[in-house]
């Protein structure tokens, strides 16, 4: 009896139940465990009170994952987050609304005034008219607003399309369902496209370079709920405000309680992260966009790799210079760093892809580990097989192609199977330039069930497959190779 | 066939240090001679077949192939190597090809040859060379005497005027050197023009039509097995095909330390297995020093044994004398009879620089 005593009283320690029921105003929170997303007004709020134990998270998801373990007592964020239904299936309810307003506007870089003007006037027109309330309440106070259609505005115009980043993926703000983007902001951002005469186009963006991608101009402004703040107005433009937010106090439900044995959550699992709106197809789309990263970068990669490799071969000195300076410099960059170099800065503005970019900056990054390879492998290759290729009547390139690159190829295996596997999971991060790859596929999903576990394990396995079939074939093509 | 003239090699490091390893090589060689390059290590043997096939080019002289200037600008080097086999110490078999593909591998590449043709007269070559067995092995599952005789197979499938055999059983385990210079023998017997780079003497003098002694970057002697074997005419030819090993003192006064010459000479006599002559050097030594040669400092004592003839003695020599010392009245009867009892032979002989007392001991 003591010992059951001891285990409830341990597990019921720090957030209870009946204290969470008693949360009405910002003074209750006062001893409880709250958590927020960094960088918001949230974060701020939350520093400036000492009587609480304070959580930052990078994610929302990341915050509500933390609610729904217990780490946490209380997540504050927009109050329009967590929609009803959402909130019903994870058993979370908002205790209570903050009194602050928060303005929210689309965020356009300074000195670009066109568009922004434009669409300034369009929504103070809309707000004239009552439209802008109507088409607030359709999205906002429904209580599955994943399922609220996109309204029929007509045709789409025609022509050069206004690429429009969000770094949204929430219902009701914005958010990408069957091909298509929903959402008050998508909806508007549709309207304003009629009004103007121009086709718009949404991209995923995460917040961490949206800022980059703006001002590099690989779009033209973003949005997703962005608070218009002093601090922004500083370095950014923003349209006129199209909805406000307000702080939502989000607690654990404590009537919900988990049901049914582990297969039925298994099922669960299969159907809210796979079934329900053919999540499977972010996955999939995922995993081709992953794979086709992956394996263009190591194709383009081994041949600037090779070109590396020749050049530090060679006996010119400036030659080998430059290709000792380029492997350097290679390797002292964080491939992130350079991603994001490549495709802010060096690449930006020339209306190249995403995935392109990506592919040339894993190259070039590639080549510089490969190269290095491959001259160790071609050097222990002994001597002796130059001579004898030489002295049987052999050229140079004949003896190279024939007798040394065979055994070459042999040598590098081991260790250049490795950095292609390696390339394989570092590309991953290619989600930092809007690229939806397989990692950025589950973050979607699991933006939407807040189910951390099934898709991060869905990935993995799919992360490891990719990396066994690789060595793989690696390995089948040294054996044809070397059969001949 | 081939003729050189003037041939030097120059090795340059980067610090600009430089090592001149062929100086001034002259030689005619003939269609169907086998020659063996033989001398000391370090004296440019290896070098001089590297510089023939341009391996290792040369940096001055002339070298007629056939009568054509192979050092020419735009000498079809390629087809050069294709007449001019070689065969390394080392083998050097492509490691990631199996015998079979080791052979027709470069026929197939440079020659219009049929893959079908290819292979059977690698076959053949095999059977030739007795490794037509191992055809589908691969050369690290071969003995070091196999993998050569399948290198000189290789060689062969070019159908070389010359074929350049450049130490080819120094890397070999002492069983395994007889297959090899089996199949040598054989090539020369077929009429093959051979430059064989070696040290084993037996051999050289027996496959051999001609004889290179190379020493300090030139062609130091050159003859035929049995002049250049038996009777060398230059002394350092001698030293090298008698293989004789010495130690010299220049005594040059009475406190010169004879303890130490004692133990040099047993290090000697024990390093060249004739541990049972040095007694007799020992005793030989003393009586000459405390009599014979007591009041002639300077002069030089010196214990030679050639490995070859098996002959070991120890010479006592002084300059500018033209008399021999044992013939002078202050040497006593005993003294000369305990010399006589004690050597196989006595030598009196005058030499180019003074006069010598050799003990055949």
């Amino acid at each position: 009896m003591f010992v059951l005593a001891a285990v409830i009283l341990l597990t019921s320690c720090g957030s209870d139940d009946k204290d969470l029921q008693n949360l009405h105003s910002e003074a209750d929170l006062a001893g409880h465990r709250v958590a927020c997303t960094s960088g918001t007004v949230y974060d701020l709020m939350l520093s400036s009170r000492t009587d609480i134990e304070k959580a930052v998270f990078n994610t929302h998801t990341d915050c509500i994952s933390a609610l729904l373990e217990g780490h946490i007592d209380v997540y504050v964020d927009d109050d329009c987050l967590i929609p009803p239904d959402e909130m019903k299936r994870l058993g979370i309810r908002l205790a209570f609304r903050g009194e602050e307003n928060f303005p929210c506007g689309m965020v356009f870089r300074k000195e670009v005034s066109g568009i922004r003007d434009s669409l300034s006037f369009f929504i103070d027109s809309l707000r004239a008219t009552g439209e802008l309330q109507r088409i607030y309440d359709r999205w906002f106070l429904n209580e599955t607003p994943s399922k609220v259609p996109m309204p029929d505005l007509g045709p789409v115009p025609t022509g050069n399309p206004i690429i429009i980043g969000e770094v949204a993926d929430i219902p009701p703000v914005a958010f990408p369902k069957e091909k298509e983007w929903r959402g008050l902001e998508p909806e508007l951002m549709e309207r304003f496209s009629r009004y103007i005469g121009r086709p718009v186009e949404f991209k995923y963006i995460p917040m961490g370079s949206a800022v980059a991608s703006l001002q590099a101009g690989n779009i033209e402004m973003f949005g997703g709920g962005i608070f218009i703040t002093e601090e922004r107005l500083k370095t950014l433009d923003f349209a006129s405000s199209h909805f406000s937010a307000h702080p939502g106090y989000f607690v654990k439900d404590g009537t919900v309680k988990m049901h049914g044995g582990f297969g039925h959550r298994i099922k669960n699992a299969i159907y809210n992260n796979l079934i329900v709106e053919n999540r499977w197809r972010s996955i999939t789309d995922g995993l081709w966009e992953t794979l086709k990263i992956s394996i263009l970068s190591i194709l383009l990669g081994s041949l600037i790799g090779a070109g590396i490799c020749w050049m530090r071969m060679s006996r010119h000195k400036w030659i080998y210079t430059i290709a000792k300076i380029y492997i350097d410099l290679m390797r002292g960059i964080p491939m992130l760093v350079f991603l994001m170099i490549m495709f802010y800065v060096v690449l930006s503005g020339m209306g190249l892809s995403a995935t392109f970019v990506a592919v040339v900056a894993f190259a070039l990054n590639f080549a510089a580990y490969v190269s290095e390879m491959f001259r160790t492998a071609i050097m222990a290759v002994g001597k002796g097989q130059t001579e004898a290729g030489l002295a049987l009547g052999l050229s140079r390139w004949q003896t190279f192609i024939h007798i040394i690159a065979p055994q070459a190829l042999q040598n590098v295996m081991p260790v250049y199977k490795g950095e292609a596997v390696s390339l394989v999971k570092n590309t991953s991060i290619v989600g930092y330039i809007a690229i939806q790859d397989l990692t950025r596929a589950s973050d979607m999903i699991r933006n939407r069930t807040f189910d951390a576990f099934f898709p991060l394990l869905i990935v993995t396995i799919l992360y490891f497959i990719i990396a066994w079939l690789l060595g793989k074939l690696l390995d089948l093509t040294v054996k044809s190779s070397t059969k001949k | 066939m081939i003729t050189i003239k003037h041939l030097s090699k120059r090795f340059t490091d980067p610090d600009g240090t430089f090592l001149d390893v062929l100086k001034d090589v002259n030689c005619e060689i003939d269609r169907g001679e086998v020659i063996s390059i033989i001398g000391p290590s370090g004296t440019g043997k290896s070098t001089f077949l590297r510089a023939l096939n341009l391996l290792d080019p040369p940096t001055g002289g002339e070298i007629l192939f056939n009568g054509e200037n192979i050092l020419a600008k735009g000498y079809p080097l390629n087809k050069l190597r294709q007449k001019m086999g070689m065969v390394f110490q080392h083998f050097n078999l492509f490691d990631h090809l199996t015998i079979l593909d080791n052979i027709t591998k470069v026929p197939l590449l440079v020659t219009g040859i049929s893959r079908e043709q290819a292979e059977e007269e690698a076959m053949a070559l095999l059977r030739k060379v007795g490794m037509s067995e191992k055809a589908k092995a691969m050369p690290s599952d071969l003995s070091g005497g196999q993998k050569q005789r399948v290198a000189i197979a290789r060689s062969l499938a070019m159908h070389p005027e010359v074929i350049l055999f450049d130490e080819p059983t120094s890397a070999l385990d002492p069983t395994m050197v007889g297959e090899v210079q089996s199949v040598m023998r054989q090539l020369a017997n077929e009429g093959m023009t051979m430059l064989i780079v070696t040290h084993e003497m037996k051999f050289a003098h027996d496959i051999s039509s001609r004889i290179f002694f190379m020493n300090e970057g030139i062609i130091y002697e050159d003859g035929t097995p049995q002049q250049i074997f038996e009777n060398p005419v230059r002394s350092a030819t001698k030293t090298f095909v008698q293989r004789i090993q010495k130690l010299v003192f220049e005594v040059d006064s009475p406190d010169f330390d004879m303890l130490d010459v004692h133990t040099q000479m047993g290090r000697f006599c024990i390093k060249y297995n004739i541990a049972g002559k040095l007694d007799t050097a020992n005793k030989i030594t003393d009586l000459m020093t405390s009599s014979v040669m007591a009041e002639r400092y300077p002069y030089t004592l010196r214990l030679t044994h050639s490995e070859q003839k098996e002959v070991t003695a120890l010479d006592f020599m002084k300059e500018n004398v033209d008399v021999s010392p044992l013939r002078s009245p202050e040497v006593d009867p005993q003294t000369m009879d305990s010399l006589r009892a004690l050597s196989q032979d006595i030598i009196e002989e005058t030499t180019t620089r003074g006069f010598r007392v050799k003990f055949i001991i």
